[in-house]
């Protein structure tokens, strides 16, 4: 922290943490007492006491027992003595030691997965839970460590945080209600939402309730506004940019995309493409079913989609853009130092000179030109002038860059008619041609972010198709 | 479904939650407006008008009391006087006003029965009040006792009586009033009349009446004008008369009225403090009425209560990146008092920022001898009977109550001791006391009697409550810097546009304060904005953006505190360091336009010259060019046509065609491009000394174990360290070895290269008119009474050291051979010689003719130059160069030599491979177009001596690499440049620009500044092995230690940041840098840089070549020198602010800096005292006796102004008064050391701790003292001294700026001149010595003073060292004499000097044409001039200490005036001079005074005039007496027969 002495940080922290926990315990008293009042105590476990008795651990006792946990952490960080409320170092050291964008990324698409697969588990409350719960904890045991409270106490960077939590919920009671359903559906049972379906009235059902969540949300922005001030940051200037310099946070998986796109690519085609793509969903969406309750094994590819391309390529590159990008926009893991001297290696190379220089040994062709050409094939002047260009790009494109270009073409031309002769079969049989390949290019689109991100790290490699010359690379 | 009144949710919830939900949001709002209401300026502000109405309650309460005393008093007097009887004469003198008036009207006369039986009641009530009032005070004596009762009865009586004798006199004025109106009123209508007449006049001019009603008209003009005159007259009358009346009336009543006024004045002013502390902090309804406009949103209607106060700034603008934006400077919101002068004064704060270190203070409380008696009175009362102390339960700021002193009475045991009001007294005797009762209760029963109380006080206010403490200099309207032109940010930075302690980017000056503010004001360090504020530490650095010369931030006599002492100090330390040698610091944009200071090296123009002449093919008049180019490298002509030639030779060689006619080497035309202009040069001269000639000067040993270790031979060398600094290799044996080894090879490679690459030198040999052999006794005087000691150090005279030059103690060790000796004795006769831009200057060492006492020479000349060398090489001196490799390059340092060589030659290009082959073999010739010129050494064809080629190359490269050349002029290296980073913007730096690299694990580790500071103390006992092994401790317990602290660091830098905490080194001072290192800002960085200049190559060197390590040497700065520096170079930010803001100097000021940084450059202050000390005296009434009267020459009268006599007599609020004393104490003729007196004037012996101290003070400047005039020469004040300082017991003294050497000689030169005559004169020594320059622009003529600083004569035959010569240049010379000039107000720079023109001597010879023959009967009367002057031919007889200078070359030199004033009276411009009145004035005496009428007849005026006319016009007085056409003649008649005249010399020989 800046200027503050190691005991002054511990300090601070310490003021914030206690009342962290406490909150932490009310919200597991809290639970613990709504199971008791509500009859959905469960007895886990029995354990059998002398005397013929037995012990009921029940999950009520067992959320009470955590408040109390947390209760006695409250104590103990409170009272300003964090090291036994902290993540061991070694811990740490290993956490921003094996961490990186390839674990990152890698590690989050597998993390969904195995949500994915196991969703039936993950969503019952109980583990859901003790997920929350671990969470939280996992949170206050790092703000001890001053590298992570610097970067998640920055008061642009909390509604970062809060995302996280809220998204966790909320993907939660969606995942929650599909797999309920679904099991409904199998049992063929009403789905959840049917069961509740009287209609109600604009006012007051509507209207009232809308009006009573604009009030507490506006308090609610004022009591933020006046704890967490928004904070100033350094003055704009024309000969420094801030280190790292930052996009506003929704943007921030954007700015992710631009360490393996060329900027026009990143910024202004795929950009561009995303939001096509969401206003054709309509349209290519083809299947009835999942309207107006959640479901997932009635739409496996929409629901597998669309929460690839909203958690994987959004969400958790706007973490990673916010929490792990420092200066110079390395990558640090979430214990370390943000210092501007650190230094990774870039060197990446072009698939054209992959092929032409690694594999064939030979130097990189270069642009044709009329003048080059014999003195019949030449056109008058004025016409080899506004050709020329063309020329060049073109002799460019499928001379130097002609490997880039054939996967590049192959991948959005030869690949889609492949699909809807394999696996897309019956996609395309129910959505007809033109639909079919907007479908196709889209997901392609979204596919190409993750390949090229595996491209580069595993061969360094840099574009497909890169003619700088004219500004394209791909 | 259909429509029904059921709902989905319970509406009855809905409404809870509803209500619930609106509850929030009105506490949030509630909270909203709260938070933007309470903002902490306005606590600030409520506190600090709390603070000043307190402060003026005390003063009223203090001056109540005192006047209460004082009233009744008054009453008294008041009563007394109004029953004074009434002094018949005066009602005698009112009748016969009255009557005489009545006369002259023809009125009865009146009747005077009532006012004379009014009289006598009053008289007769009088005496008896007075009989009253005498029994009254023989109280007790009498059995009928009266008391004042009775006695304020009488008075009444009689003053009731007076009122009756009065109205009767009032009666007479009314109607003597009454009638002057009436005459008034009469002339105002006859006016009006006639002006109407004057009117119709006009118009019937205009409408052209008859003569006849225009002749009638005019009569009655007339008529009306008469009667206006009548009764202008007798209005007159009528108004003496009625002032005459009132003037008798009010005599009569003067008594009572004078005391009436004066007891008006004090209650004015009691109403005043009253009205004042009530407005400041009302009471009652307008206190509710503030307060309710304090309220939210009321508060917008009315701003007058608590507002944002702020300095608008539309043309100080700040850099906010993109714009200039205009400052809002809204300091002042909360440091509301900052500009509040004391009442009364101009300058002193009203609320003094004391310096922590003061405020907290013991004071003793003196009881009484016994305890005091039972009184019924509250403890208040008795404690202010008894001791003079009043005090309160109150807070000025802050919410808890302390024990307070509310006012001390004056001349009470309380004042004694030293209370003031506003003091929290914290303890007494130890006890804490938190309120007025437990203090009082000890002052008046448990106090130790008769033994003073210790009461623990703590004084002053916290900021920002205070007031700036340099009100002089800053914010007040009077001083140069006012807050509404300036503001505060531009000197403070800061964020001056918040109103929140923490935004405004306070910066604390160390971890405690720190501390301090985050717990107090939740400081953070906001280090986005960029420009914080600078810390106190560094508050001066800001200076630099306005002030460009370092004598406008001087002390000067305006503001004799020096204005920036440490930024002052930190440039001169960068001065005399040479940092600009290497660190360039350019403050010109452009050739007009400057960013901020200037330092840079002057262009090479003499060492160019120096090198062109080793080219052997020079012509001669190129080779005359460039010897006349060395001695004067500012003149332009010589070089520019220098320059041409070389070129023209260049052009031949360019050509092919003509290449065979160049004679010329090519190094030499590549050498000429050093000759061009350069825009704006630079102007320091490099502050090391020339190695051109060094192999005629030192030894290959000395060189040696100098280059390794500068401070070994001499502890005080100015010479950084460049070798062994491995401080941060200590963890690194491989990375140290490697440093060893090159290092040494580097050594060994420059002193045989600065050798072997010097140019030969031409000794100078004693002349041969020296008859004695060389003396080191005689060479110590000389050493000591030439001048040496002004500049140099030397152990054998202790009582003086000057850091000019270097120190000369162990210079014997340095030049111990044949020569050592032969190289001293030609410096030090003619240094500029060895080094042409040295600043030691020509001492004029010619031989010595010895005289006897008769002042005949005794055949014996003596050389004092050899006596100096030969005084300076007798020292016994125990150093010896150690280890110190032997020459010739063997085995492993060949090998090494050829290692380094190897290291450097190795680049991107050249492989290490191909490298160590160059270096082995030579570099094939085909290459060498491609080489830079260091590597062309190792060409095959150059490589007949390949070790020395090696060793030149390597010498070379390292020279390169350390950049010698900014300090020394080094063959080879004229076109080099400056290696280092510019300076002149540093102070802007950005600190992500800074390479940090390891340094928190440096500091950490190995480099922690606690450890490493037990470490060099024990270094420093130990001596000399610390530059061998500065590691090894040996201690295995420190060296356990030691790797605990690595392994610290090791696990602490994991983390970001070293196991360092800033608090823990509060006391050493240096916690601000480490906190500053610890969050990267740039002044921890140059803290570092400059204590261990390669620290930031921790654990860095590993991965970077030999000679890509850091390669700043270290200077020997101690930490107030490193802060000093650091200040300066802080504050070098190139941020000019618009040009009206910058200094711009008028000429007088501007020659006043330009000519100190002359002066300081030669070191003048070093002999010549500039200006004498300064004493602001602070005294009481009385403390000084009343001056002689003088009577002198009229135009010697030096007239105070009444303004300057009334400001002299103030009374400050502590009851003073105060005089600026400009002169010097007395001096111990024995000792040297100022003489303290007692009141007698008799010496004080050193253990009498009894008398009170006075100096006797020579005054060097007329003065008032007390409201008299007292003027230098005439007498000298004895001013009360401190007991403990030196120094007037109240008040201030400034030292004297320069006048060292002239101070320490004085006891010198007495003794030695007792030697021969016992009976000299004391105070006359002053005259043997390097004069004062105070007064020298009115004293000389400034054509003479160019001159004669160019090329100085000898002038004063008593002196014992004459004026040297520095060799300055036509420049520097009138810069000297701009400067002289414009500090003592005199015209520059030309005078014109109306006694020299011919027309005034044609006026006054006129009248008496034989006025020079008679002044010169004056001159030559053995009584008068010739007595100690010489005059032309004539010399004087007796001893040559009581001679002046020749009278014959009076005239070119001094100024008229100036001559005028000094022989009327001499004792009036130098008060030690032993020169006589001869022409005495006396306005009483015929001819007013004068010498004998038989010399010169006429007044002593007309005598003076003459002599001076005479004076001034020696030279014309001797042409008179010459004749040259008789020679003329003569020779005509002598070559007539030999040729023809020409015609030309005919002409002259007509004249």
């Amino acid at each position: 922290m800046h200027g503050l002495s190691e005991a002054q940080f511990q300090n601070m922290v310490a003021s914030f943490l206690g009342p962290y926990y406490i909150a932490l315990a009310i919200m597991n008293g809290l639970a613990a007492l709504y199971l008791w009042r509500s009859n959905q105590v469960k007895t886990w476990w029995s354990f059998p006491l002398p005397g013929g008795k037995a012990l009921a651990i029940t999950n009520a006792l067992i959320w009470l027992v955590v408040a109390l946990v947390f209760a006695v952490l409250a104590g103990i960080a409170g009272s300003g003595n964090t090291s036994l409320v902290s993540l061991p170092e070694s811990f740490r050291d290993v956490i921003d030691q094996s961490t990186g964008p390839v674990i990152y990324s890698v590690g989050t698409t597998v993390m969904l997965v195995i949500l994915f697969i196991f969703r039936a588990f993950f969503v019952k409350p109980v583990v859901a839970w003790a997920i929350w719960n671990l969470m939280w904890l996992f949170l206050g045991l790092s703000m001890t460590d001053p590298d992570f409270y610097d970067i998640v106490a920055k008061p642009d960077n909390v509604p970062i945080v809060m995302l996280v939590f809220l998204l966790a919920f909320f993907t939660w009671l969606a995942t929650f209600r599909a797999v309920e359903n679904d099991k409904r559906i199998r049992n063929g049972e009403p789905v959840l939402e049917k069961l509740d379906d009287e209609k109600i009235l604009v006012w007051p059902d509507l209207v009232y309730t809308e009006l009573i969540c604009m009030i507490a949300l506006t308090a609610f922005l004022i009591f933020w506004a006046i704890l967490l001030p928004a904070p100033l940051e350094e003055a704009a200037s024309s000969v420094k940019t801030p280190n790292p310099s930052k996009a506003p946070w929704y943007f921030l998986g954007l700015q992710e995309m631009l360490v393996y796109y060329d900027p026009w690519m990143a910024g202004v085609v795929l950009p561009s493409m995303i939001v096509a793509g969401l206003m054709a969903i309509p349209y290519i969406d083809f299947n009835k079913k999942g309207n107006g309750y959640y479901t997932i094994e009635e739409r496996p590819f929409s629901y597998i989609v669309f929460q690839f391309g909203f958690l994987e390529m959004w969400i958790t590159l706007i973490v990673l853009g916010t929490l792990l990008r420092g200066p110079n926009w390395n990558f640090f893991g979430p214990y370390e130092h943000w210092s501007p001297y650190k230094v990774e290696a870039l060197n990446n190379v072009n698939l054209s000179e992959y092929f032409w220089q690694r594999m064939l040994g030979m130097s990189l062709p270069g642009a044709l030109n009329f003048a080059d050409f014999p003195s019949y094939l030449q056109p008058p002047t004025w016409l080899a002038d506004f050709l020329n260009p063309f020329l060049q790009f073109f002799s460019l494109l499928f001379g130097r860059e002609l490997p880039g270009t054939l996967l590049v073409l192959g991948y959005f031309i030869a690949l889609p008619p492949i699909m809807a002769l394999t696996i897309f079969r019956k996609f395309y049989q129910r959505m007809g041609f033109i639909r079919f390949m907007v479908m196709a290019n889209l997901l392609l689109f979204m596919a190409s972010l993750p390949i090229k991100m595996v491209l580069r790290w595993v061969f360094n490699l840099k574009y497909l198709i890169s003619i700088p010359e004219f500004f394209f690379n791909f | 479904m259909p429509a029904s009144e059921q709902t989905w949710r319970d509406q009855k919830v809905m409404h809870i939650v509803f209500g619930a939900t609106a509850l929030v949001m009105v506490i949030a709002t509630l909270w909203l407006l709260a938070k933007d209401h309470n903002r902490e300026w306005k606590k600030t502000q409520l506190t600090n008008r709390r603070k000043a109405a307190w402060v003026v309650q005390a003063r009223h309460d203090s001056m109540a009391d005192q006047f209460s005393g004082k009233m009744d008093t008054y009453d008294a007097d008041i009563r007394r006087a109004s029953s004074e009887p009434v002094d018949p004469s005066k009602i005698d003198e009112f009748k016969k006003l009255v009557e005489a008036e009545s006369d002259r009207l023809k009125e009865p006369a009146p009747n005077w029965a009532k006012l004379d039986a009014a009289v006598t009641d009053v008289n007769e009530a009088a005496t008896v009040a007075a009989e009253v009032r005498e029994k009254v005070q023989m109280v007790g004596e009498d059995e009928n006792p009266v008391t004042d009762d009775d006695l304020i009865a009488a008075e009444e009586k009689t003053a009731k009586e007076r009122v009756d004798v009065f109205n009767i006199l009032d009666d007479y004025i009314s109607e003597a009033r009454r009638r002057e109106k009436q005459i008034a009123g009469q002339r105002k209508f006859v006016a009006a009349d006639r002006t109407a007449t004057l009117s119709q006049l006009g118009l019937m001019v205009g409408e052209g009446a008859s003569e006849k009603r225009k002749a009638e008209v005019q009569e009655k003009i007339t008529g009306y004008s008469n009667k206006i005159s009548e009764l202008t007259e007798s209005l007159a009358a009528a108004n003496n008369y009625r002032t005459s009346l009132d003037g008798i009336r009010a005599d009569i009543d003067a008594t009572r009225a004078n005391l009436d006024k004066d007891r008006g004045v004090m209650q004015t002013e009691l109403k005043r403090l009253a009205d004042q502390a009530s407005a400041m902090q009302p009471t009652g309804a307008s206190r509710l009425g503030e307060w309710i406009t304090r309220w939210p949103i009321l508060n917008a209607l009315y701003s007058g209560n608590v507002r944002i106060d702020q300095i608008w700034l539309p043309d100080l603008t700040i850099n906010y990146n993109f714009s200039q934006a205009a400052r809002f400077d809204r300091c002042k919101t909360c440091h509301q008092d900052i500009s509040t002068t004391a009442p009364g004064t101009a300058t002193d704060p009203a609320f003094p920022s004391l310096p922590e270190e003061q405020r907290n203070l013991t004071l003793k409380l003196a009881t009484p001898d016994e305890a005091p008696k039972e009184s019924n009175l509250p403890q208040e009362e008795q404690v202010r009977q008894i001791y003079g102390l009043v005090m309160s339960n109150d807070s000025l700021v802050g919410s808890e109550t302390q024990a307070i002193v509310h006012y001390v009475l004056p001349g009470t045991p309380a004042a004694a001791a030293g209370l003031e009001s506003g003091d929290i007294i914290q303890a007494i005797d130890g006890i804490d006391s938190y309120d007025k009762e437990t203090v009082e209760n000890y002052l008046l029963t448990l106090a130790q009697w008769g033994t003073p109380v210790e009461l623990r006080v703590r004084r002053g206010l916290d900021h920002p409550y205070t007031s700036h403490p340099r009100l002089d200099l800053f914010l007040t309207d009077s001083s140069p810097h006012p807050e509404k032109v300036f503001g505060c940010t531009v000197c403070h930075d800061g964020q001056g546009s918040g109103t929140s302690f923490a935004w405004t980017s306070h910066t604390p000056d160390n971890a405690d304060q720190q501390a301090e503010w985050i717990r107090d004001f939740g400081w953070f360090d906001n280090h986005h904005w960029i420009f914080p504020m600078k810390p106190a530490r560094f508050v001066e650095s800001n200076c630099l953006k306005c002030h460009y010369s370092k004598g406008e931030l001087e002390p000067s006599e305006r503001f004799p505190d020096p204005p920036a002492p440490k930024l002052v100090q930190g440039w001169t330390l960068v001065e005399d360091y040479g940092c600009f040698g290497c660190h360039e610091i350019n403050g010109f944009d452009g050739p007009t336009r400057r960013l901020g200071p200037d330092m840079r090296l002057e262009p090479n123009y003499s060492e160019v010259a120096l090198q062109t002449l080793r080219d052997t093919s020079l012509n001669d008049q190129e080779r005359q060019l460039a010897q006349e180019l060395v001695l004067s490298p500012d003149n332009k002509s010589i070089r520019e046509q220098l320059f041409t030639a070389l070129k023209a030779d260049a052009k031949l060689a360019s050509s092919s065609e003509t290449r065979a006619e160049a004679r010329l080497l090519e190094t030499t035309h590549k050498l000429a491009d050093g000759l061009k202009d350069v825009e704006v040069p630079g102007t320091y001269r490099k502050v090391g000394p020339s190695l051109r000639f060094l192999k005629s000067k030192v030894e290959y040993d000395w060189l040696y174990s100098w280059i390794k270790l500068p401070k070994d031979f001499r502890p005080s060398t100015k010479m950084p360290q460049f070798f062994g600094l491995w401080e941060h290799l200590e963890t690194d044996p491989a990375e140290l070895a490697v440093s060893k080894k090159y290092e040494g090879v580097e050594i060994r490679a420059l002193s045989e290269f600065l050798l072997a690459n010097s140019s030969d030198f031409q000794y100078l040999t004693p002349p041969g008119d020296v008859t004695e052999e060389a003396s080191a006794e005689r060479g110590k005087w000389l050493f000591e009474s030439r001048g040496c000691l002004a500049c140099h150090t030397h152990n054998e005279f202790p009582g003086i050291a000057a850091n000019q030059g270097p120190d000369l103690s162990r210079v014997s060790a340095k030049f111990s051979n044949e020569k050592g000796a032969l190289w001293l004795y030609s410096w030090i006769k003619q240094p500029n010689r060895y080094h042409v831009r040295t600043k030691m200057p020509e001492l004029y060492l010619d031989p010595i003719a010895e005289k006897d006492a008769n002042n005949q020479p005794t055949g014996k000349v003596t050389d004092p130059a050899a006596d100096i060398s030969a005084f300076l090489l007798d020292q016994v001196v125990d150093w010896q160069p150690k280890d110190i490799p032997a020459r010739g390059w063997e085995g492993q340092e060949r090998e090494a030599l050829a290692d380094l060589a190897v290291e450097w030659l190795t680049s991107d290009a050249i492989p290490t491979k191909r490298a160590r082959e160059f270096v082995t073999k030579g570099i094939p010739d085909s290459l060498e177009p491609k080489l830079k010129a260091d590597e062309k050494l190792l060409l095959k064809k150059n490589f007949t001596n390949p070790t020395e080629q090696l060793q030149n190359f390597v010498a070379r490269r390292t020279i390169s690499k350390y950049g010698c050349f900014g300090c020394h002029d080094i063959p080879g290296f004229e076109d080099a440049k400056p290696i280092g980073t510019g300076l002149a913007d540093w102070g802007r730096k950005d600190s992500s620009k800074l390479a940090f690299e390891n340094i928190h694990s440096f500091l950490a580790g190995p480099g922690n500044p606690k450890k490493h500071d037990t470490e060099t103390h024990a270094a420093a006992d130990t001596a000399d092995t610390h530059a061998e092994a500065p590691v090894k401790s040996g201690d295995p317990a420190a060296d356990a230690a030691h790797a605990s602290t690595d392994s610290h660091a090791e696990e602490g830098h994991a983390g970001g940041h070293g196991h360092l905490d800033p608090a823990d080194f509060v006391n050493d001072g240096i916690s601000y840098y480490l906190q500053s290192l610890v969050s990267h800002s740039r002044d921890g960085f140059i803290w570092q840089k400059l204590r261990a200049p390669r620290s930031y190559d921790y654990k860095t060197t590993k991965n970077k070549t030999y000679n890509e390590r850091l390669r700043m040497p270290k200077f020997p700065f101690n930490e107030e020198e490193r802060e000093a520096v650091i200040t300066f170079v802080l504050g070098l930010v190139s941020e000019p602010p618009a040009d009206k803001f910058v200094y711009h100097p008028n000429d007088r000021q501007k020659a006043i800096v330009e000519g100190k940084a002359v002066l300081e450059t030669f070191n003048c202050a070093g002999c010549h005292t500039m200006r004498m000390e300064m004493w602001d005296v602070a005294f009481h009434d009385g403390d000084f006796e009343s001056p002689v009267d003088v009577v002198d020459f009229p135009f010697l009268e030096h007239k105070f102004s009444e303004q300057e006599v009334a400001e002299s007599l103030v009374l400050d609020p502590r009851g003073r008064l105060h005089s600026r004393l400009v002169g010097q104490p007395v001096m111990n003729e024995e000792t040297g050391e100022p003489l303290k007196v007692d009141i007698d004037g008799l010496p004080i012996e050193p253990d009498d701790m009894e008398s009170d101290p006075y100096y006797r003070f020579t005054l060097w400047r007329d003065t008032l003292i007390d409201g008299e005039a007292w003027f230098m020469g005439i007498q000298d004040p004895m001013v009360p001294g401190s007991r403990t300082d030196y120094g007037p017991a109240e008040g201030a003294a400034f030292p004297a700026w320069g006048g060292d050497l002239a101070r320490y000689l004085f006891p010198k030169v007495i003794a030695h001149a007792k030697q021969a005559n016992p009976q000299v004169k004391g105070a006359e020594a002053w005259g043997w010595l390097p004069p004062p320059l105070m007064m020298e622009g009115e004293k000389v003529q400034t054509g003479w003073l160019h001159a004669f600083l160019m090329d100085p004569i000898a002038i004063r035959p008593a002196v014992v060292m004459r004026m040297p010569n520095f060799h300055m240049s036509s420049d520097e010379a009138a810069k000297l004499v701009d400067y002289f000039a414009a500090a003592s107000n005199a015209p520059f720079p030309y005078e014109y000097n109306k006694q020299q023109r011919q027309s005034y001597l044609a006026s006054q010879e006129k009248e008496r044409p034989e006025r020079f023959a008679e002044a010169m009967n004056i001159v030559v009367d053995g009584n008068y001039c010739v007595k100690c002057h010489a005059v032309e031919d004539f010399q004087p007889q007796g001893d040559p200490t009581t001679f002046g200078p020749n009278l014959a070359n009076v005239h070119p030199r001094l100024r008229p005036e100036y001559v005028r004033d000094w022989v009327a009276n001499p004792k009036r411009i130098l008060p030690y001079t032993g020169m006589p009145v001869n022409i005495p004035y006396n306005p009483d005496a015929p001819y007013l005074g004068g010498v004998a009428q038989k010399l010169f007849e006429g007044t002593s005026l007309e005598q003076l005039s003459g002599l001076v006319d005479l004076l001034m016009n020696f030279d014309l007085y001797a042409k008179r007496k010459t004749q040259v056409s008789p020679l003329v003649e003569a020779a005509a008649a002598a070559s007539a027969p030999a040729q023809a005249t020409p015609p030309e010399s005919g002409e002259t020989g007509g004249e």
